[in-house]
């Protein structure tokens, strides 16, 4: 699409080359599948969290994967069903023209759907790719390129429907006509495959919307169960301290950006880069068990017995004293950085 | 400890009151920025430009319509002058009164026809934007805050890592603190800005159908002035970071401030646009609609944000007189929660005074309600924030002071360091810290105080200059006399502001200066404490002489010729008056020399004794058999001192040529060592009593020489000292001084006659007499 920044043919011309794969029936049920399975973890986790009160990168990273689904549903099914039942056939300068000057709100969706997914998918990517030791020497390359694509797409995309409405004025393309409602394909009427489709397309967006609405209530139903206040305190390395008291539930790491403390999280909250772990010093309460994924991690960091990972241990009512192990402003480049990690532990 | 306790509870009282004044100020400042947008609005018949958007102007002025409205103007701007000038007050109050009556019945007009509004506007937008422009403007709009916002993730994936270290930092001094501040709202507005380079460069990149680019720029604008509102508010609250906050609020209240400020500046910022965006709507559209549409707009926006004022106002107040600590306990106490009562109430009687003054379309007196309602609490606020910054600063040093001293006891534990460091910083943190900044508190508070009060005289003038009783004409009455104010209050603040830096800085030295105790020696500060009391008399007459001129100046009196006449005895007087003068210069240096201070003993030329007191003329010496010398400053030429830094005594024994040196030696030694003991002297003794050897041999005897250095002024005791124990250990040693012996031989075994005795002892006589060394000089006073 970016390419839609010099010219409409030139993009219409790679369609093929870029839709090559996802156009055959594996790679379409491929792509399908991978979306419904992403949703479905999407759902757990959300059902998982104890509480919504996220740090900035989160709150987008949930909000946009709420709003993926209704704005691709609208897509994905109108080509799927367009191709099967309308016998649309979906190149570019009739996309262009039909967002444009047909159906503009459309437009708006899929520009909407592009810059959400971008953003979900980067905020994906960014926050797994960053612990990778080559990470550092090649981010800051990738950083302007993550940037560079959907922009140009998006001034391609601009750019092509000012073209649109300027060959439409000059009458050289005239409006799409609507088809015929009584046209027969495969012994049906264009009219009724349209009532279909649009049926089948608002059923699957109610369907989601009870789906979220489902999950919510589940895990309302379970939070309920969780009553009471903690109270953490923290021992910071220059011998200062600081102690909180809030709700109980949130894991120790959302506490800490709830109440704005510092605390160092690279892979945000995930358990994977073991950079939020402190040492529990002592607690009123049990401390659950870690998990295994947590104890893969606390292993591969050879980190000996009561240290934990904040964004995996949630405290009980009751009181706790840790201490982080690591400075907030921890880089990827520390993190690789066997001396200073085992600097940290020794103390 | 006790101190910084009172800072915190100081601060307590303070903080409700600095955030709700935050909130209005920031309210009205933009409201009279967006002052001309709005009068636009209310004068239906006028079509003026927005001034807000320069491109937005430079494109309108391309339009053949706005250069009509420009020329016609241009032709309306000198009718209205000499109107000015014409007529008097009474008309002018007339005029005033039509005005609002005028506007009365519009408003009348507007609220019938309120229902009809909506409608009108979707009529009015129907028929100059399809849906269809509508929809492609939004998602142009969406593509340009992708852009924006695209750039600005940029921007913070490369600095974002810098700005987290800035806001982790932990700062030693308020300077410090300042600069981090600084340059984090540096770093913030980077992103800011590289957000509008983005949005808005990619908006001027593309060709547009003028109403969709109207409407998109004025969306782009709306979303660059909240998020520039919103920046500003988050260099001063930081609510995130409560170490780079400005403002003595805690987190919640700093949070709630944030937010509140943010849904007004929001709330002002889109009901302004909509009214601008209906305006120029109406302006284009060929549809007849009721003339006064907009002005309903315009008064349900503002009525909207006055509301949504007046709810951050109450919400804040009521937030800070329910403060409650982390643990649930009220940290308000009962007169500070009266006080954001009081404050709340007030602001919000203002903030309703100034809706209700702008909807009858009195905006010069509308203005003037802003700024005398809001000249006072204002300067309470600010006041209270440089108090607020010097106590923190103070409480800085005295932290930092702490730590200091907490490092010298690293043994013992942490919780026991800090309280024992307390405790010794306790003492002295009078003296020490808390002075080092009380110099400038003063002044700061004076010179804010002053930028105020200018600044307020000068949005008075523009209201007013704007305004009915325009002062364009200069030779009314009135404009007179508010320039004779003005020219008043600037000399008075002026002079204030010298004379208080001054009196401070004079008198903190005064305070610093301790009389010395009888029989000590003055510390250096003696010496300006005579002239500096002087000097703030000379101060306050030359400021009061210069105000006074200059309030004769601006009365329109001719000050030529008093300056000429004080010129004249000036230079009559300093004729007269040259050894004086002379005197006075030539005192004031030898002070700035530190050539001598009261309580020292000098000599000049052949005169002898202590200072004993300095007039601004003349030295008073006593010498030290009791005589007064009155040496006027214009006399001194070279001086000696003889009370600085340390004396060398010398003294000198004449033993005998059998005398053991090794005993002397030994016993001068323990001597010194018993008078360095001796805590009497111990204090004044810089090198005790040291034997120097034999210094020279004579007739008769050696000399043996003893030294020591003590302070000025001691030495003589110490001699005195010194001689007794001498003696004492030399008897005690069978060490004899040596005498003076004459030794005659007789050469003759038979007994001497009495008249041969005569001659002997005569001519011993002679040779003792004519051997006699020469008078010790008298060295002491």
């Amino acid at each position: 699409m970016a390419l839609g920044v010099f010219s409409i043919e030139w993009v219409e011309a790679s369609r093929p080359v870029f839709m090559m794969f996802w156009s055959t029936f594996v790679g379409g049920n491929i792509l399908v599948g991978a979306m419904i399975i992403h949703v479905f973890l999407g759902m757990q986790s959300l059902y998982l969290r104890n509480t919504l009160q996220m740090s900035s990168y989160d709150v987008i990273q949930f909000a946009s994967a709420l709003l993926i689904m209704p704005l691709l549903i609208p897509h994905a099914w109108g080509i799927i069903g367009g191709v099967a039942l309308l016998n649309y056939k979906p190149t570019f300068p009739l996309m262009l023209q039909l967002f444009w000057i047909d159906t503009p709100l459309e437009g708006l969706r899929q520009v909407l759907l592009v810059v959400v997914a971008w953003v979900h998918a980067c905020i994906g990517l960014f926050t797994w790719l960053k612990l990778k030791v080559w990470w550092p020497r090649i981010a800051p390359f990738t950083y302007p390129l993550a940037v560079a694509i959907p922009v140009l797409a998006l001034l391609g995309f601009a750019e092509g429907g000012n073209s649109a409405l300027a060959l439409l004025q000059a009458g050289t393309v005239l409006p799409i006509q609507p088809a015929d409602p009584a046209v027969q394909l495969d012994g049906v009427t264009f009219s009724e495959n349209f009532a279909f489709l649009t049926t089948v397309k608002w059923g699957m967006l109610y369907g989601y919307c009870i789906l979220v609405a489902a999950v919510m209530i589940a895990r309302f139903i379970r939070l309920r169960a969780i009553i009471g206040m903690v109270e953490i305190h923290y021992q910071n390395d220059d011998g200062t301290s600081k102690s909180i008291r809030t709700k109980a539930g949130a894991s120790l790491l959302e506490i800490a950006i709830m109440n704005d403390i510092p605390h160092a999280n690279l892979c945000r909250g995930r358990g994977r880069c073991g950079t939020c772990r402190v040492l529990v010093e002592n607690s009123s309460g049990t401390i659950s068990q870690p998990s295994d994924l947590e104890q893969a991690t606390l292993t591969r960091l050879n980190c000996p017995s009561g240290v934990r990972l904040a964004c995996q241990l949630k405290p009980k009512v009751g009181s706790i004293h840790i201490k982080p192990l690591m400075e907030p402003d921890v880089e990827t480049k520390n993190l690789h950085d066997t001396t200073t990690g085992e600097e940290v532990l020794a103390q | 400890m006790k101190h910084v306790l009172a800072v915190f509870e100081r601060s307590i009282y303070l903080k409700n009151f600095i955030a709700m004044s935050f909130v209005v100020l920031f309210t009205v400042m933009m409201g009279i920025s967006a002052q001309a947008q709005t009068d636009t609005s209310v004068n239906p018949d006028v079509a003026a430009p927005s001034p807000n958007d320069i491109r937005e102007f430079q494109r309108l002025l391309g339009d053949t319509r706005i250069q009509n409205w420009l020329k016609q103007a241009a032709e309306a701007e000198p009718s209205i002058e000499t109107k000015g000038s014409g007529v008097g007050m009474k008309e002018q109050l007339l005029l005033v009164v039509q005005k609002i009556k005028q506007r009365r019945a519009d408003l009348r007009e507007a609220w019938n026809g309120i229902s009809l509004t909506p409608e009108i506007i979707t009529v009015i937008w129907q028929s100059e934007m399809s849906d269809t422009a509508t929809l492609q403007a939004i998602t142009y709009l969406v593509i340009f805050l992708v852009v924006g916002a695209g750039f600005e993730w940029l921007y913070v994936q490369y600095f974002g890592q810098r700005l987290l270290r800035l806001e982790l930092q932990k700062f030693v001094n308020l300077k410090r603190r300042v600069r981090v501040a600084l340059a984090r709202a540096a770093l913030i507005f980077g992103s800011l800005f590289v957000f509008a380079l983005g949005s808005v460069g990619t908006f001027l990149s593309f060709d547009w159908p003028s109403m969709v680019e109207l409407v998109v720029l004025e969306i782009l604008i709306v979303i660059l002035v909240v998020r520039v509102g919103i920046t500003v508010s988050r260099f001063f609250l930081s609510p995130r970071v409560e170490d780079l906050r400005l403002v003595s609020l805690d987190r919640r209240e700093a949070k709630a401030v944030h937010f509140w400020l943010a849904v007004i500046v929001t709330f002002g910022v889109v009901s302004l646009a909509i009214s601008s965006v209906f305006e120029k709507l109406l302006i284009a559209t060929t549809l007849v609609v009721p003339i006064l549409a907009n002005l309903s707009v315009a008064v349900m926006g503002m009525a909207i944000w006055a509301i949504v004022t007046l709810i951050a106002i109450w919400r804040i107040a009521s937030l800070i007189a329910n403060n409650r600590d982390g643990y649930g306990k009220p940290s308000a106490n009962a007169s500070s929660r009266t006080s954001a009562r009081f404050w709340a109430l007030y602001l919000s009687i203002i903030v309703g005074a100034i809706f209700l003054l702008w909807v009858i379309n009195t905006n010069a007196v509308m203005g003037s309600v802003a700024i005398f309602g809001l000249l006072y609490p204002a300067t309470v606020m600010l006041r209270n924030w440089v108090d607020y910054l010097f106590d923190q600063a103070e409480s800085m040093e005295f932290l930092l002071e702490q730590s200091e001293n907490s490092e010298v006891l690293v043994s013992e534990g942490a919780e026991e360091i800090a309280d024992d460091a307390k405790n010794a910083a306790e003492p002295e943190d009078t003296t020490s810290y808390s002075r080092r900044y009380d110099t400038y508190r003063p002044i700061v508070r004076r010179i804010v105080r002053f930028t105020l009060i200018i600044c307020s005289v000068a949005g008075l003038v523009l209201i007013w200059n704007n305004g009915v009783f325009s002062f364009s004409d200069r030779s009314t009455l009135e404009s007179k006399i508010f320039e004779i104010i003005v020219d008043i209050i600037v000399a008075l603040l002026i002079a204030d502001l010298v004379w208080i830096w001054a009196k401070t800085a004079i008198d903190r030295r005064l305070a610093d200066y301790v009389p010395p105790e009888d029989g000590h020696a003055p510390g250096p500060e003696a010496r300006m404490a005579t002239l500096l009391p002087l000097l703030r008399v000379i101060l306050m007459v030359t400021l009061l002489t210069m105000v006074g001129l200059s309030v004769l100046a601006s009365f329109g009196v001719n000050i030529a010729p008093l300056l000429a006449g004080a010129g004249v005895l000036g230079v009559a007087i300093g004729f007269g008056a040259q050894a004086l003068v002379r005197d006075v210069v030539a005192g004031i240096f030898f002070l700035i020399d530190d050539a001598f201070r009261i309580g020292e003993y000098i000599e000049v030329e052949d005169l002898q004794g202590t200072v004993e007191s300095m007039s601004i003329r003349s030295l008073r010496v006593r010498h030290h058999r009791g005589a007064v010398h009155t040496i006027p400053f214009g006399e001194l030429k070279a001086l000696t001192n003889y009370s600085r830094d340390w004396v060398i005594m010398k003294l000198e024994f004449r033993i005998p040529f059998d005398t053991d040196m090794q005993l002397v030696k030994k016993l001068v030694k323990k001597i010194g060592a018993e008078l360095k003991e001796n805590p009497e002297f111990s204090d004044s003794i810089i090198e005790t009593l040291k034997s120097q050897g034999v210094r020279r041999m004579e007739e008769f005897n050696m000399v043996m020489g003893v030294k020591f250095m003590t302070k000025p002024g001691e030495q003589w005791v110490i001699r005195r000292e010194a001689y007794h124990k001498v003696r004492d250990a030399f008897e005690a040693n069978g060490i004899g001084f040596a005498e003076r012996t004459v030794k005659v031989e007789v050469q003759s075994d038979g007994p001497l006659s009495d008249a041969t005795k005569d001659a002997v002892m005569g001519a011993a006589q002679n040779a003792i007499e004519s051997n006699l060394p020469a008078p010790p000089v008298p060295d002491e006073p």
